[in-house]
């Protein structure tokens, strides 16, 4: 159907009106590019959130204050809850998790971020797998340590947290109690993670006087659904806190469920910027229709004699169709390039500021359907255009002036 | 003269209609997006600032440090004591100031239960300045007195049916920490999440639930009429730091001004509002190029009528004029259809908000500014776009250009 012949035509006025075609050609690649970048964040974080939900497995649900914010709930968890949810058919292992609003003094420097207790020396593993990192430095804290810590991430470099980088051995005063440095955690890739400062459970108790746990985590055992673990967790704890259903003051989720409301958040955030972005290639297609409106118009002489000479209506159409798919298509491969360039950009800039998690992620299905997309706007747009070409009448075009 | 110009450009737009049209949907496609963007985020932008509910410039609110992410004052480590309130009250320039608790609890009503924010109400002659800087009015019952024991006022949002599958009514019994009290006013709605979601009791009577011995969790200063605000401000930091023991420079807590106090959430929105605005820019400037490239045509077609134009007497200066007109209107006429479609989309989008969502958290806030700066905007970017192909028409020579076939 479509004749090299008559693909070279196609390339040679796209060459002869060269200008108009590199302004339509940008102006496709300027969306294609912003939409290359955006979809590359999108796919890297959703690409994160799978990978850590892969780390967390399906095993584990957190037991929470119903409320606006975890921190500072009038709502209490005590050892008896732990010992309720320990009795609960199926539940393997439960941690109990102190947060606290902390001072954190160095150097004369203060700064603010939490204080989490918890027995993880007992509780290793599963706090590993919920954080998704291990102590990368130093080492874990025994279990009556009262006076050590184990720092986030970020505490091991100068000017991320403190002016100075910190060491093991260093000390801290946290909330006015002096704690030398264990260990220091592997990077989250959140600001608020990677700030955080780990210590025992009887240092939470006993030096910081953290009365009730702000969050409980469960391993379910292996085997087990989780989602009917949860539910029977709930029913005990409410039994035990005295509380009718609906009425409750905590709630019961597993990971699962809170990385699919997360998910389905992100996706939605995701969609709406994108869809913006897809508005310019909007733009773009009614600048390829206008091109090619302009170029018929001003070939109308030379449509005529193809047409006197013998050339049928659909060759006609395919020229003109394949000159706009041919500016699209390039306008899209510029634009991908382009958009790779600045998602790989921006990308580090966000990883310096501290949001690691927050990279871009590139691979060919996404990359040959951005392709695929743009070749298709330039055909869609290109296409009343060329119909009007090829409906053109020999004698009405020979005559045009 | 500039009628003719006006008339010449006209004419030349309308002949060549559907091109004209197709230039003027990209700039309008652009101006509607960000038209209606912008408004709906400044409408937001607003809603945020309203949760801040002292919003009035003569205030300054002090918190103690920590990390904020619940309700003010939550996550201080070391809270603010009562004594300061009294200490402050005294200072030159202060008019009044009280001090208010904010807890996170749970309202159970008609055996639900969901997450309130409790706040204090204090108590005495201090009752009515509250009720106005926090401009606290009622859509039904009565405001709480002095010798009100187990009594409440909710925001609007627990009256909804669909919170506990009943309506709270004023006169409703409601269960806050295992006591009961009764509703006695309902507050008017005010878009504001602490507002609206607030349960307002006694101060003796929460200290006591909630087992508060002599803190505050925010501190309210209202300055005297005339006074010099960061005066003040200075004072009750000097008083502060000597009350807490800190150095200046490492201060444990913070005295702002309602704006500066939300500068830090409202920065994010900036910035993420921006980001969107850019994203929806670049439409704009895709239909910039469109216009540039339809002016290129156009200065092509028209090659032996600007011929005969500069033939008889027509100077550089007048067929440039007369190009950047045409892309100009070409920009303005985008501009304008883009402002009444983006308007109609934001109040569309607002009234669907308000219709099917039931949330009046999409608001639209189309300031003149904006309006008048999209349309000067759009006309810019026409203007720009048809430089250079008006420059290139100008500078044509009559000889050559009467000459020029297709």
């Amino acid at each position: 159907m479509i004749k090299p012949a008559l693909v070279k035509y196609s390339f040679e006025n796209i060459y002869k009106r060269r200008r108009r075609s590199w302004l339509t050609i940008v102006s496709v690649l300027i969306g294609i590019a912003s939409i290359t970048a955006l979809i590359s964040f999108g796919y890297g974080i959703s690409f994160y959130v799978s990978s850590m939900s892969n780390k967390m497995g399906n095993d584990k649900i957190i037991v929470m204050a119903k409320g606006m914010s975890p921190m500072g709930s009038s709502v209490k968890f005590d050892k008896f809850d732990i010992n309720t949810i320990e009795g609960v058919n199926g539940v393997a292992e439960v941690m109990g998790m102190y947060a606290i609003s902390a001072e954190v003094e160095y150097n004369k420097e203060k700064r603010y971020a939490y204080l989490i207790g918890g027995d993880f020396k007992k509780h290793r593993t599963l706090l590993e797998e919920l954080t998704t990192v291990e102590i990368i430095v130093g080492d874990p804290l025994s279990s009556n340590e009262k006076s050590k810590a184990v720092l986030g991430y970020n505490y091991q470099f100068a000017d991320k947290i403190f002016s100075k980088p910190l060491k093991l051995g260093d000390k801290i005063i946290v909330n006015g109690h002096p704690l030398t440095i264990s260990g220091f955690y592997g990077a989250v890739g959140t600001p608020d993670d990677d700030s955080q400062i780990y210590v025992t459970e009887v240092a939470a108790e006993g030096v910081f006087r953290a009365t009730s746990y702000t969050e409980i985590f469960v391993r379910t055992s292996p085997g087990e659904n989780a989602t009917k673990v949860a539910e029977d967790v709930a029913k005990e704890l409410r039994k035990h806190r005295n509380q009718k259903k609906g009425a409750e003051d905590f709630f019961v989720q597993t990971f699962e469920q809170v990385i699919a409301t997360f998910t389905s958040i992100l996706n939605v955030i995701i969609a709406v910027v994108i869809l913006i972005a897809v508005i310019s290639v909007i733009v773009a297609s009614v600048n390829i229709m206008n091109t090619m409106y302009a170029s018929i118009l001003e070939r109308t002489k030379e449509i005529g004699i193809f047409k006197a000479i013998g050339a049928r209506n659909s060759e006609i159409l395919w020229i003109f169709m394949t000159e706009s798919g041919i500016l699209s298509l390039t306008g899209g491969i510029i634009g991908v390039i382009l958009g790779f360039a600045i998602a790989k950009i921006g990308g580090s800039i966000i990883a310096s500021a501290g949001y690691g998690f927050f990279a871009p992620y590139f691979n060919w299905q996404m990359v040959a359907s951005i392709l695929l997309f743009s070749f298709a706007v330039g055909i869609i747009a290109g296409f009343l255009p060329s119909h009007k070409a090829s409906k053109l009448s020999p004698v009405e075009a020979l005559r045009y002036e | 003269m500039i009628r003719d110009y006006l008339r010449l450009s006209y004419d030349s737009l309308m002949h060549r209609g559907v091109r004209s049209w197709l230039t003027i949907i990209g700039i309008f496609i652009g101006i509607t997006a960000v038209i209606s963007l912008i408004s709906l985020g400044e409408g937001l932008r607003g809603v945020v600032a309203s949760q801040f509910n002292f919003l009035s410039t003569d205030v300054l609110v002090i918190q103690a440090s920590g990390l904020n992410y619940g309700p003010p004052g939550t996550g201080a480590v070391n809270p603010l004591k009562e004594k300061y309130v009294d200490d402050i009250w005294r200072f030159n320039g202060v008019d009044i100031a009280v001090g208010r608790i904010i807890e996170s609890s749970l309202l159970e009503f008609n055996d639900k239960s969901e997450a309130a924010f409790v706040v204090s109400m204090p108590q005495g002659s201090k009752r009515k300045t509250v009720e106005t800087i926090a401009q606290i009015e009622l859509m039904r019952g009565r405001d709480l007195r002095d010798e009100d024991t187990n009594k409440v006022i909710l925001g609007t949002n627990y009256v909804n049916a669909d919170k506990f599958g009943k309506i709270i009514e004023a006169g409703s019994k409601v269960v806050i920490k295992g006591k009961e009290f009764e509703v006695v006013g309902i507050l008017k709605k005010k878009g504001s999440f602490t507002v609206d979601n607030a349960v307002v009791m006694n101060e003796d009577e929460l200290k006591k639930i909630f087992n508060v011995s002599d803190t505050y969790s925010i501190v309210a200063v209202k300055i005297s009429k005339g006074a010099d605000m960061s005066a003040v401000k200075e004072k009750i930091e000097d008083y502060l730091r000597k009350e807490r023991n800190v150095k200046k420079g490492s201060e444990d807590f913070s005295v702002q001004t309602p704006q500066q106090a939300i500068k830090t959430l409202d920065s994010i929105l900036f910035a993420v509002q921006i980001f969107i605005y850019v994203i929806a820019g670049i439409s704009i400037v895709v239909g910039g190029i469109g216009i540039s490239n339809s002016m290129y045509t156009s200065v092509t077609e028209r090659t032996k009528q600007i011929g005969i134009m500069k033939s008889i007497g027509a100077r550089n200066s007048d067929i440039f004029r007369l190009f950047l007109i045409e892309s100009g209107l070409l920009g303005m006429f985008g501009g304008i259809l883009g402002i009444l479609c983006g308007l109609g989309l934001a109040y569309g989008l607002a009234f669907i908000g308000m219709v099917v969502l039931n949330t009046d958290l999409i608001r639209v806030n189309a300031s003149m500014s904006l309006i008048v700066g999209a349309l000067s905007f759009s006309f810019l970017i026409g203007s720009i776009s048809g430089l250079l192909p008006a420059m290139q028409a100008s500078k044509l020579k009559p000889v050559d250009a009467l000459r020029y076939t297709k």
